[in-house]
């Protein structure tokens, strides 16, 4: 039997050369707040990645006029077995937290955008040795556990979310939901993402190799997540420590898969479709956001239509980032049309001032009359007495 | 302290002594409730566990049987053309496909009457807000809260004050809401805040945690904690046990002290709810018994388990111990506040509610200040506004220029008054105003006038005029109430037409647009056609062209009538 020539070897260079760089993964989480996308970025790495938002700032953060969204950026290295990869966990603040909801998409939708535009500035650069990489490769969007269905605001993002990132629905804190409920609202999300079109991304089913299907069959079916968070570790049974949330009528486990999809979504990110979620974003949506960017003018009409309500289903990019922020907008009437109700309403009090002055100026001047009058008739009456007197 | 409360009951009214000794016990009692917060915040689930049978039917669920009469008493849409038919909150029915359009925001009313064990009624009036926070502008849900809330004061007012009363008069206001704040486990939010301080002046709101079974207990703790901080520093009035604790004895009422103190402390009630009963095994005694719970895989949430749930707590505050309180509360303090503002500002006036007694002099300065102001009020209130104030100062002259003469004048300013109410409720209100600032402007300069001289002479002024003011007053309010109301509904409805007359108009610019692009395909697709196509339909369709084309070089012709032209084709021929 001759000798391999070693060109099976070839895996094996690879992985040694991927070993050495390391990788990149950046990951978005959106939603409302209060829906533990905190805890559960800590859960998922089971280190603390982020700080909870302080209290006091939040309050600063409600005093001032307008609560500003912003974009939030953690980045880390994770090792494991001398592995190491870059983590970029991109927050998402303040999202929909305000009373009007308007636009409160555009800073996430700007962001992807602009990380896209950035890597491809980069690209077109002589040197591109050392590219700052920030696309997001998955967006995991929270879904608040109602139990009723997805509302008008979260489908709006969801939509404009799914044609730029893989997007990965989920149920947060869905210890709030029996089974039960849970099923029925899971079906309700699965039909409303279905009616809408939107893309969220699914697992490929490699049909050659059974196991790895079947695992992705079941990942499929569970979508929406439904996950609960902890950072906290309870004794289950002597000696043994689980992560899970403890309360007076028992303890939920995080990784059991009974009681929510936490292990189907941390394997679904990290140990089976991680690669899957950046060649996706590579050469899906990365491509076609190049391909819309520098395929012209085309296109060039579609964000007008998006504005209007008429969403088209190829994904449209503006042209240009919109310079300001429709909420500045908002805000900028408000102040113009206080401004000039003020004047107005001073423009009516100087008339009415003025009025008055006029009037006080006819009295005084009746007064005066009268007065000489008066002293006519006086010194008429004077003249009348010194002649009778005469 | 779980066991204290019977499970079989309703409710724990029959150890409140309150409605007992109330003369319309047996009338029953009419309560108006409530329930304000996000959807999915567990407002349904709790309604019908409060009354311990399913009554309001969930969002998507079909109806079913014994259900309440819900009816929907108000509806407005996000978008202007949609029909409260359409809308989710009132079809009740999922369907995906519409689910991005926002549902705007109704509220319904469902009447259930309960019968305690010692046979006292409640008739409790449940008033739901379903689409409250799921609109992407969340605006008109709390404005929409308050003119109901506000409209419900004005018909009491109107009623009030009329002659003749009807005795068929039903009570609407409101007596408590309860607010549920969303599980966040941060603190309140900007639509909690804001909606919460502008329902505050007429409701008694009690804040709610609901879904507490998401909070561990150290969570709930700092939950609560950050709840109050926010309550406190964004000064929002909230419902408050501790208020009235200064009236009592406090040797005599010492329990009910400890009672109130004790829901201080409780405050905001974090509640969990459930429609579901199990029956489960005491281990001890071997009995079963049935209790409305909560089931997970990881255990069983007994919602009267008052270590971890305030549930029974909340409804024996507002079923039992603080059902009248509430009662109470908003008729003479909430009522009675917004009364005495609405009353001022019919006057013209807008001053805030004010001390009787003493400080008359004050008073009359004030009024006479009025006269200034009342011109410049805003134009809804101006007619009649206007008028009450000319006819105070049209006294007031009266009073100060012949202050001498005192027992002459008061039947005088008073014939003068009635003269003016007469005229008041007449419906040439367009004539009025013109009367009215007529008189307001030739009433300038005496006023100015009088007020140099004005406390001197006010300092004998009789009390007859002022009442007589008053009974004016109580006579035109109802007619001013309706009266801004009428207008209000009017504005509404000029801008509902503007809108939807806006949206049609674009829709038309949109449909001729997609007409004059087909044509223009039509066009090019028949110009394509007839080159491929055989000789004589071109033929034909070239002529037609032509044949439009004629008409219209002839008409530019017409239109510009230049000899040029002409010239050229006399020359061609």
């Amino acid at each position: 039997m001759p000798e391999a020539v070693g060109i099976t070897n070839l895996p094996n260079q690879r992985y040694k050369i991927i070993l050495r760089e390391g990788s990149t993964f950046t990951l978005m989480v959106a939603g409302e707040s209060g829906l533990g996308k905190t805890t559960f970025i800590n859960t998922l790495f089971q280190t603390t990645l982020k700080q909870h938002a302080d209290v006091n700032e939040r309050h600063t953060r409600l005093a001032s006029t307008s609560p500003t969204m912003d974009i939030d950026i953690v980045r880390s290295i994770l090792e494991e077995k001398n592995f190491k990869i870059n983590l970029n966990i991109v927050d998402t603040p303040g999202f929909g937290n305000s009373v009007n909801n308007h636009d409160s998409w555009v800073p996430i939708v700007d962001f992807i955008d602009e990380q896209h535009e950035s890597y491809m500035k980069q690209e077109q650069q002589p040197y591109r040795n050392t590219k700052k990489d920030l696309r997001v490769h998955a967006c995991l969007y929270f879904i608040r556990p109602t139990g009723h269905s997805l509302k008008p605001l979260d489908i709006e993002v969801m939509r404009r979310l799914s044609m730029r990132v893989n997007l990965i629905p989920v149920i947060a804190k869905a210890d709030t939901l029996s089974p039960k409920e849970l099923d029925a609202f899971k079906s309700r999300i699965r039909d409303v993402i279905e009616a809408q079109e939107i893309n969220i991304f699914t697992p490929t089913l490699e049909l050659d190799d059974a196991a790895s299907a079947e695992h992705a069959k079941q990942l499929i079916e569970s979508m929406p997540f439904a996950v609960v968070g902890s950072e906290e570790e309870h004794e289950v049974s002597p000696g043994q420590y689980v992560k899970g949330r403890k309360y007076p009528w028992g303890i939920v486990e995080v990784e059991n898969e009974k009681h929510c999809d936490f292990k189907k979504l941390r394997s679904l990110l990290l140990r089976t479709n991680m690669l899957d979620l950046i060649l996706s974003t590579q050469e899906l949506h990365y491509e076609t956001f190049r391909a819309w960017k520098l395929g012209g003018d085309e296109e060039g009409n579609e964000g007008a239509n998006e504005e209007n309500g008429e969403i088209s289903k190829k994904p449209s990019y503006r042209k240009t980032r919109r310079l300001h922020n429709p909420k500045f907008k908002e805000e900028e009437d408000a102040l113009k049309k206080f401004f000039t109700e003020q004047v107005k309403a001073e423009e009516q009090r100087f008339r009415q001032w003025e009025t008055n002055i006029v009037n006080e100026r006819n009295r005084l001047n009746q007064d005066l009359e009268e007065m000489q009058s008066k002293l006519k008739t006086l010194e008429e009456q004077v003249k009348k007495l010194q002649v009778s007197k005469r | 302290m779980a066991s204290q409360y019977s499970f079989d009951s309703p409710s724990m009214r029959s150890n409140s002594p309150m409605i007992n000794y109330r003369k319309d016990a047996k009338k029953g009692v009419k309560f108006t409730l409530m329930v304000v917060g996000e959807s999915g915040t567990g407002k349904t689930t709790f309604i019908n566990s409060l009354l311990g049978k399913k009554v309001v039917p969930h969002r998507f669920e079909p109806e079913f049987e014994g259900s309440g009469d819900t009816k929907t008493l108000m509806f407005t849409s996000a978008k202007s053309i949609a029909l409260p038919n359409t809308s989710v909150l009132t079809r009740n029915e999922f369907n995906p496909s519409t689910a991005h359009e926002e549902p705007g925001f109704a509220i319904t009313e469902t009447k259930v009457e309960i019968i305690d064990d010692d046979n006292t009624k409640v008739q409790l009036n449940i008033l739901d807000a379903p689409g409250f926070g799921d609109n992407l502008n969340n605006e008109i849900c709390f404005v929409e809260i308050e003119n109901y809330l506000k409209q419900q004061f004005d018909l009491v007012l109107a009623e009030e004050t009329r002659i003749k009363r009807n005795p068929r008069f039903v009570d609407t206001r409101v007596h408590a809401l309860l607010y549920f704040v969303t599980a966040t486990g941060h603190g309140l939010r900007e639509i909690d805040i804001n909606c919460m301080k502008r329902l505050a002046k007429y409701v008694n709101i009690i804040p709610v945690i609901s879904k507490a079974d998401s909070f561990t207990r150290s969570e709930l703790q700092t939950f609560k904690e950050n709840i109050k901080y926010d309550i406190e520093k964004f000064n929002v009035p909230v419902f408050q046990f501790d208020n009235a604790l200064s009236e009592y004895d406090e040797d005599e009422d010492r329990e009910l002290i400890e009672e109130c103190k004790f829901f201080t402390s409780l405050q905001p009630f974090a509640i969990i709810s459930s429609e579901n009963e199990f029956e489960i095994k005491d281990p001890t005694t071997g009995k079963s018994r049935i209790i409305r719970a909560r089931q997970y895989p990881w255990g069983l949430v007994d919602i009267n388990n008052t270590a971890y749930s305030d549930f029974p707590i909340l409804r024996s505050v507002i079923l039992g111990s603080h059902l009248q309180d509430l009662k109470d509360l908003t008729h003479d303090f909430l009522y009675e506040t917004y009364r005495t503002e609405r009353l001022m500002k019919v006057t013209g006036g807008v001053n805030g509610p004010e001390e009787d007694g003493g400080n008359y002099e004050e008073e009359l300065g004030k009024l006479s200040s009025i006269g200034d102001k009342a011109s410049s009020t805003v134009p809804s209130l101006s007619n009649l506004a206007q008028l009450t104030s000319s006819t105070n100062n049209l006294m007031k002259r009266d009073d100060s220029s012949v202050i001498s003469a005192t027992s002459s004048q008061g039947p005088r300013s008073m014939l003068l008054d009635d003269t003016d109410t007469i005229e008041l409720p007449s419906p040439k209100i367009k004539d009025n105003q013109s009367l009215s600032s007529a008189s307001t402007i030739s009433l300038e300069g005496a006023n100015t006038k009088s007020s140099n001289t004005s406390n001197q002479a006010f300092k004998r002024y009789s009390i007859g005029p002022q009442r007589s003011t008053l009974r004016q007053i109580s006579e035109t309010v109802p007619y001013v109430i309706r009266h801004e109301r009428i207008l209000e509904r009017q504005q509404k409805l000029e801008e509902m037409e503007m809108k939807s007359a806006k949206e049609l108009a674009a829709r038309a610019a949109l449909l001729e647009k997609k007409a004059a692009e087909l044509k223009s395909r039509e066009k090019s697709l028949m110009k394509r056609g007839g080159s491929e196509n055989s000789r004589p339909e071109s033929f034909t369709s070239s002529q037609d062209g032509s044949m439009a084309d004629d008409p219209a070089r002839m008409s530019s012709i017409r239109k510009e009538e230049t000899f040029t032209d002409l010239h050229s084709i006399v020359s061609k021929k």
